[in-house]
């Protein structure tokens, strides 16, 4: 009996210990110092949805022995988490934003160092912000940042909330092709394009709850669709098609240049599986990334003169422009006219993304070409349709890439986009809020379980990214089943 | 016998097949991390090609990484050994070792495919001792419902951990069930039924299995069937992989029905037949072509710049790999402007092969323009290389080359991320520390006796990566740093590969100018044969007697048209520049 006593204390004793060393270790008491933390990823000063999973960091570099932190909200609530990098309970997290809307949560950080010494930083912020991100998540291609070759590549989807990915397409379910964009009807989980490339590629259009696979070409140029975006009613799609080459650079200051041979833009009517076309977007030069804007009445897009290439290629200069489109008839309008003169701005413009609103397209401004994610100085612009004064937003480019943005479903402001910011290969997902005020807040890296460990263990960019208002449910055997047909 | 076999498969992967070992090193970028155990074990078989990958990082030394593949094929003979005394207790120890290695034979045929993994060595290992310890368990033992729950079980858990191979266990009970039913002895009767149709039960829930992994697993059901890891390139079933697992079912079989065959006559007749069949099959397993190309690309890893010249003189390059590997090697020896024409050229492309969605040719090529101080080039065609490995895995030696490629270009926080991830591996952690402390200061790196000369050599005009006109960058290279040797050679050669000599003047003229006495063994060549085409006499000091005696020879050699004559001076430019013309 008391034998059997003792070996149950034992038990209890041993379970207090592990409780005890798996609990919260938190610094003594001592002066902050007027230094603040640095962390990764940068998250100090930011702008939050309060809907966002937990903004998980880590402190310097992963050398700290333990990191305390306590938060605390403006409008109440406090919660704190130590470990070896700050890692938040997600439903104290969600509690906590969602009772500090339009206030601002306070970091307080401690690190202890491999001798025990501890050190309290500075507080600082994130806001919390009063407009919401109601997207059920973001969705993206997960593809090597490479040239010619990639090895497996997927449409992936992610929870915001959470840090749930899951696969919506991945190429091992299609017998090894390429799986490339995703175009979506404004977030929409129901009505999407994705292409596949290969022996049996097409794209895959889901409108609703019908699947269906395209195969056509343009009849001009041949091509494969290749960006594409849908008309708010959701009848049709704008494409435009590519024909895209690859140049690589000696010098160690660019790697690629991807450029068109030659592209056009033609519209498809999603019920009678038919291309609306226009010469004036079919011109021999080169017509890219078409967008509607938000009412459907104008398809923007970007246009250049052709020119010498591969040999011309710092005179490749992309314009933004824009051709009127009648969705009652079906029909382009028969003028084009120039939004954003390359000839003028001395800049090449690209992959233009009206707002929901109707306020603002955001475009990307490069030097030259046509791939700003292969350009260190692509940055975003922003035009403000009523003044029609465009600007660069400074507030959230960097000194790499900054490119494939995108508004979030709500219309509210929210928008993300792709930035290789952290290591000028890799590109990764940054969220930002464009206020009412026309400027955007410092954006953020999509927050990760253990983001340092993430991003540096991730062998792939994140590529052309988007909002999915709700999670995509999609069978990939279907869509292998389809393709094979 | 074992411990021949065993001495004679280490010294198999030691030495004539080390290259072999190093191929499957290098197609993997295994880390100690426990993302990357999960995102493995997240799928069936994926376990086994965890393991597999764990030991395939030791083929890094091929001393240690052949005493491993030595140490998983014993134990698969010990497995396929022990299976056998299960399936027929009378029969001899001497008699199942032998047999035995009838299946390890075919497996060691089989691994002549350079793209079958080590996991599917681990698997059929895992799934032989299994069933080797279901039927030690449960055969005869009467206890049906525990030998039909356990194999249910095991069956599940086996086809989790192994794979498809996992189908070995119920067929194998099968086989028991059936070879026992052979020998009836009352006692075991009742047992020996059971096993048949426990067998049967466990194919169907195999099935069973098999069917609803398949309803969330991103691959198609013909993947699923030929085991995801098992092959770099699971997209067809390997009739290798077929029969050997038939000849596992089959071996029990052979055994009971040579069981009563002398010893004296069994044994010896089993050894030669078995050393025959190897012996007639070898060359088709290991394709002496495809080997060629994996000694080579082992060698240029290495950087065996000596190696590569001595594999050359007796093994003659004529692909476009093992051609840019030995003039890669000539060029780095500082031999290549006076022995090109010793080896078989092709053209221009032998010194930098044009780009193909290839992992060893773009490696290679990568290699070449890496040595050349093409930093960003040789980025890209590692990182080509890379992507181009068919079952999606990265590469130690491409992160290293990229992390060095980076670092090089000053990218620190991209050398890092490399950098990074191989010090989650164990044999570059150490390389990769020294080398995170390296980027720390770049000031170190200017100091570096590689990295900073690489760096004062890289080309700064922005300009395009062109394969036709590649001697325009070697001439680049050259004036950029007159000291590269390699460009200097590779700018010299590469009009005399395109048989254009009016270019090759002009590029000795450059040449010239910062290297006045530099005349090559090849430039005298050119030069003597430049001035008998044009009737010119030959320039003073300029072409060595030898060479002038040489060209000699050969005119009348070529005057006569007599191919044997003429091939006694296939080695020389003048022949590589009239006979393919």
């Amino acid at each position: 009996m008391i034998k059997t006593m003792i070996k149950k204390n034992h038990i209890y004793l041993l379970l207090v210990a592990v409780l005890t060393a798996c609990g919260m270790e938190r610094p003594p008491m001592m002066e902050p110092s007027s230094d603040i933390p640095d962390i990764f990823p940068d998250y100090v000063g930011v702008t939050i949805p309060a809907q966002i999973a937990p903004m998980n960091f880590n402190v310097g570099d992963d050398d700290a022995d333990c990191v305390y932190v306590k938060v605390t909200g403006g409008k109440g609530g406090e919660i704190e988490t130590s470990g070896k990098w700050a890692d938040f309970d997600e439903e104290q997290w969600h509690q906590l934003t969602a009772r500090n809307v339009g206030a601002d949560l306070t970091f307080e950080v401690s690190v202890k160092d491999r001798e025990g010494q501890w050190r309290r930083y500075a507080p600082f912020a994130m806001h919390v912000s009063d407009i919401p991100l109601e997207d059920y998540g973001v969705v993206y291609r997960k593809i090597a940042p490479g040239y010619q070759t990639f090895s497996k590549t997927g449409i992936y989807q992610r929870e915001l909330a959470s840090f749930e990915e899951s696969a919506v397409l991945e190429e091992t379910a299609v017998g090894g092709q390429c799986v490339n964009c995703h175009y979506s009807k404004r977030g929409s989980a129901d009505r999407f394009t994705i292409h596949v490339r290969g022996k049996n590629g097409g794209t895959i259009v889901k409108n609703g709850a019908d699947l269906s696979s395209l195969h056509s070409k343009s009849a001009k140029t041949n091509c494969n669709p290749t960006y594409g975006y849908w008309h708010p009613e959701g009848k049709y799609v704008a494409f435009s098609f590519n024909k895209i080459v690859q140049n690589f650079y000696l010098d160690n200051e660019h790697n690629i240049e991807p450029w068109d041979v030659y592209s056009d833009i033609a519209v498809l009517d999603i019920n009678s599986n038919q291309f609306i076309t226009s010469p004036l977007l079919e011109t021999g030069n080169c017509e890219t990334t078409p967008a509607f804007s938000p009412d459907g009445k104008t398809l923007y897009f970007c246009y250049a003169d052709s020119v010498d290439m591969p040999g011309e290629y710092d005179r490749l200069r992309y314009s933004l422009c824009s051709i009127a489109f009648d969705a009652a008839k079906g029909a382009l309008g028969d003028s084009i006219r120039v939004v954003v003169p390359a000839d003028t701005t001395g800049v090449s413009v690209s992959l233009p993304r009206p707002s929901y609103d109707g306020r603002y397209v955001m475009y990307n401004v490069t030097e030259y070409g046509t791939s700003p994610i292969h350009h260190a100085d692509a940055d975003l612009w922003i035009l403000d349709l009523a003044s029609g004064t465009a600007r660069a937003l400074d507030e959230v480019n960097s000194d790499s890439s900054d490119a494939y943005h995108n508004w979030s479903s709500g219309g509210q402001g929210w928008f993300l986009f792709n930035s290789k910011r952290i290591d000028g290969m890799y590109a990764n997902i940054y969220l930002s809020l464009m206020g009412k005020d026309g400027k955007a807040t410092k954006p953020f890296l999509m927050p990760q379980k253990n983001p340092l460990k993430y991003y540096t263990e991730a062998l792939h960019s994140f590529n052309a990214p988007n909002f999915t208002a709700d999670k995509i449910e999609l069978d990939p055997s279907g869509v292998g089943s389809l393709l094979a047909e | 016998m074992t411990v021949v076999v065993a001495a004679l498969s280490y010294w198999f992967w030691a030495f004539p097949f080390r290259s072999a070992l190093g191929y499957r090193e290098e197609m993997q970028l295994f880390q100690t991390a426990a993302t990357y155990f999960a995102a493995l074990a997240a799928r069936p078989g994926g376990i086994s090609t965890y393991l597999g990958e764990f030991l395939t990082q030791f083929f890094n030394n091929y001393c240690i990484g052949a005493a491993v593949m030595t140490m998983l094929m014993m134990l698969f003979a010990a497995g396929c050994f022990l299976m056998l005394r299960k399936m027929r207790r009378d029969a001899g120890v001497i008699q199942c070792w032998t047999l035995a290695f009838i299946p390890l034979t075919a497996l060691w045929l089989f691994m002549g495919n350079q793209n079958i993994t080590v996991a599917f060595i681990v698997a059929l290992t895992i799934t032989l001792w299994t069933s080797v310890l279901y039927l030690r368990c449960f055969d005869g033992s009467g206890r049906r419902v525990a030998a039909t729950l356990m194999a249910l079980l095991l069956v599940a858990l086996l086809y989790y951990v192994a794979g498809p191979v996992a189908i070995l266990l119920p067929v194998l009970i099968i086989a028991r069930g059936i070879l026992a039913a052979e020998k009836p002895v009352p006692q075991e009767r009742r047992g020996v039924s059971s096993l048949v149709w426990i067998g049967c039960g466990a194919v169907v829930w195999l099935a069973a299995n098999v069917a609803v992994w398949s309803l969330w697993l991103p691959y198609p059901l013909s993947y699923q069937l030929i085991g995801i890891g098992y092959v770099l390139n699971p997209d067809k079933l390997l009739l290798g992989q077929v029969l050997l697992e038939v000849l596992l079912v089959a071996i029990p079989f052979l055994l009971c029905l040579l069981v009563k065959v002398p010893r004296k006559v069994l044994i010896p007749a089993l050894v030669v037949a078995d050393v025959a069949v190897a012996a007639f099959l070898f060359p088709k397993a290991y394709d002496p072509a495809t080997y060629r190309l994996i000694d080579y690309d082992y060698m240029v890893r290495a950087n065996d710049w000596d190696a590569i010249i001595e594999y050359s003189d007796r093994h003659a390059p004529d692909l476009p790999l093992t051609v840019s590997a030995t003039n890669l090697a000539l060029g780095m020896t500082g031999q290549l402007d006076a022995r090109a024409f010793d080896y078989f050229q092709h053209g221009a492309e032998g010194l930098v092969p044009p780009f193909l969605k290839e992992t060893l040719s773009s490696w290679t090529t990568g290699e070449i323009l890496f040595q050349l101080g093409l930093v960003n080039s040789a980025q890209r065609f590692y990182f080509e290389g890379m992507e181009a490995i068919p079952n999606y895995n990265k590469s130690v030696r491409a992160v290293k080359r990229l992390a060095e490629t980076a670092m090089i270009r000053g990218d620190y926080k991209l050398a890092e991320k490399y950098l990074k991830l191989l010090e989650n591996t164990l044999f570059y952690k150490k390389w990769a520390m020294r080398n995170l402390q390296l980027i720390k200061s770049p000031e170190g790196i200017d100091a570096h006796p590689l990295y900073g000369a690489m760096r004062r050599g890289m080309i700064d005009e922005t300009y395009m990566f062109s394969e036709g006109e590649l001697d325009k960058t070697f001439g680049q290279l050259f004036l950029k740093n007159p000291g590269n040797t390699l460009a200097r050679q590779y700018l010299v050669v590469y009009p005399l590969l395109q048989r254009d000599l009016n270019r090759f003047s002009q590029y000795m003229g450059v040449v010239a100018e910062k290297y006045p006495q530099y005349n090559p063994l090849l430039a005298q060549q050119a030069l003597a044969f430049m001035s008998m085409k044009s009737g010119q006499p030959m320039p003073q000091g300029m072409v060595s007697p030898a060479v002038e005696q040489s060209l000699r020879a050969f005119a009348q050699a070529w005057t006569t048209k007599n191919p044997d004559l003429i091939a006694a001076h296939r080695n020389t430019l003048f022949h590589y520049l009239l006979s393919e013309q």
